[in-house]
């Protein structure tokens, strides 16, 4: 089986309907519920490039707002999906017949990795851009033009957002042995830090997920959590080739 | 189910869960903005993004003052007269209240001219309803539902003939 065949295969059944309809309603519905663009912007002669950067930053700070808002759902899919990939299999047997076949372990986990991570991307990137078109569909292409950096850096977030989330459920899911063990750690964990909030407001501006929607601002807390995400998902590759074992 | 299909379910779903977060978000959208200070000579002004619904706009000045509400195409454009391309226009003499809706939601801009040579004092106060209900967001919407669920319809049809 070649590595494109195993990607496809991959994909084909993380794209069943009673998967991605779920994932887009939560994901499209959430994405409402991070911030609001607020505040006036002052011109004075007329309108020019600066306003229109001025106005991106603020149609893109409320975008990387809904990075907060999508958390909770991204925490859910990547635990639910990580652990159905991983830890499924690794209980149903499917696994042992994948590694089975003449394809090396670390390309099954990019396979499973990349499949997952890039499902959660597409529709997480595809909520932020909808609301932010949608907030002023006959303006938005001036905005983008007039400073595409703004508009693309949710995008960037919602990458880092995506890695935070799926590599602690991935490393759930390689060190469990069932796959509602690795969910629940997971959600856990990820929970975890969403709740810190309700005991002390102050500290969740360094802590996921307020650390991906304020990124830009608070550089060291983004490059914290990315490095930690990276660190996290080596570990998992580590165990997963070469200390798995496959029953 | 082939791809056709499922990417129309995804649409129709997706835009659907949208409106129902639009209408959950809209019930906290913001009060009012306040701010007062000099005006100077010419033309200046404010860019907000506004949604369909009544907004109010009360303004005192020590002078005459043209105020206009413009989309930001609109203000973008050269040559062109602002007060036949305004949303509300108004000179106020004193002070005053203005009242406006815009037809879709968007960037508009808040236009202040001061017609006088020197400089003026302007305060105003801009309201917003504390919840609102946007029809022209229902109608994008709407519009987003039914190509998916048109393409939907063509995925399934496609299926069902590709299997015969």
């Amino acid at each position: 089986m070649g590595l494109i065949t195993f990607l496809r295969w991959e994909v084909s059944s993380l794209t069943r309907p009673k998967l991605i309809l779920p994932l887009a309603a939560f994901m499209f519905f959430s994405s409402y519920l991070g911030g609001e663009v607020h505040g006036l912007s002052t011109f004075i002669g007329g309108v020019g490039t600066r306003d229109l950067i001025t106005l991106a930053r603020r149609l893109g700070r409320m975008a990387t707002t809904s990075i907060d808002g999508t958390y909770l759902a991204l925490a859910f899919f990547s635990a639910v999906l990580a652990s159905t990939s991983i830890a499924g299999e690794l209980d149903s047997g499917i696994l042992k017949f994948y590694l089975s076949q003449p394809m090396g372990r670390l390309k099954v986990f990019a396979c499973k990795f990349l499949s997952v991570y890039m499902l959660l991307l597409s529709f997480g990137a595809a909520s932020v851009y909808y609301r932010m078109f949608m907030e002023a569909p006959e303006d938005f292409p001036a905005l983008l033009a007039a400073s595409p950096f703004y508009i693309i850096q949710p995008l960037l977030l919602e990458a880092s957002a995506i890695l935070f989330t799926l590599s602690v459920s991935t490393y759930f899911s390689v060190v469990s042995r069932r796959a509602y063990h690795a969910s629940l750690y997971s959600l856990f964990v990820l929970y975890s830090f969403y709740s810190v909030r309700m005991v002390s407001p102050g500290m969740r501006w360094f802590l996921p997920p307020y650390a991906f929607s304020i990124g830009i601002f608070e550089l060291a807390n983004l490059t914290y959590f990315l490095a930690f995400s990276l660190g996290l998902l080596i570990l998992a590759i580590y165990i997963f080739t070469r200390r798995l074992e496959v029953p | 189910m082939n791809a056709v299909a499922k990417l129309g379910l995804v649409i129709l779903v997706a835009s659907l869960s949208a409106l129902a977060g639009n209408i959950i978000s809209d019930l906290r959208f913001f009060g009012s903005y306040s701010s007062s200070g000099p005006l100077a000579s010419g033309i200046s002004g404010k860019l907000v993004f506004l949604k369909s619904t009544e907004y109010s706009i009360s303004l005192t000045t020590d002078g005459t003052v043209e105020f206009m509400v413009l989309r930001l195409g609109d203000m973008m454009r050269p040559d062109v007269n602002y007060a036949e391309m305004a949303l509300a226009y108004q000179t106020i003499s004193g002070g005053c209240e203005v009242s406006f809706r815009p037809d879709r939601r968007g960037v508009y801009a808040l236009v202040f001219r001061n017609l006088s040579d020197r400089r003026l004092n302007l305060g105003y106060v801009f309201r917003a309803p504390t919840s609102i209900f946007e029809q022209d967001y229902l109608l994008d919407s709407a519009t987003v539902a039914s190509a998916g669920l048109a393409l939907a319809a063509a995925g399934l049809v496609i299926g069902r003939r590709q299997k015969h």
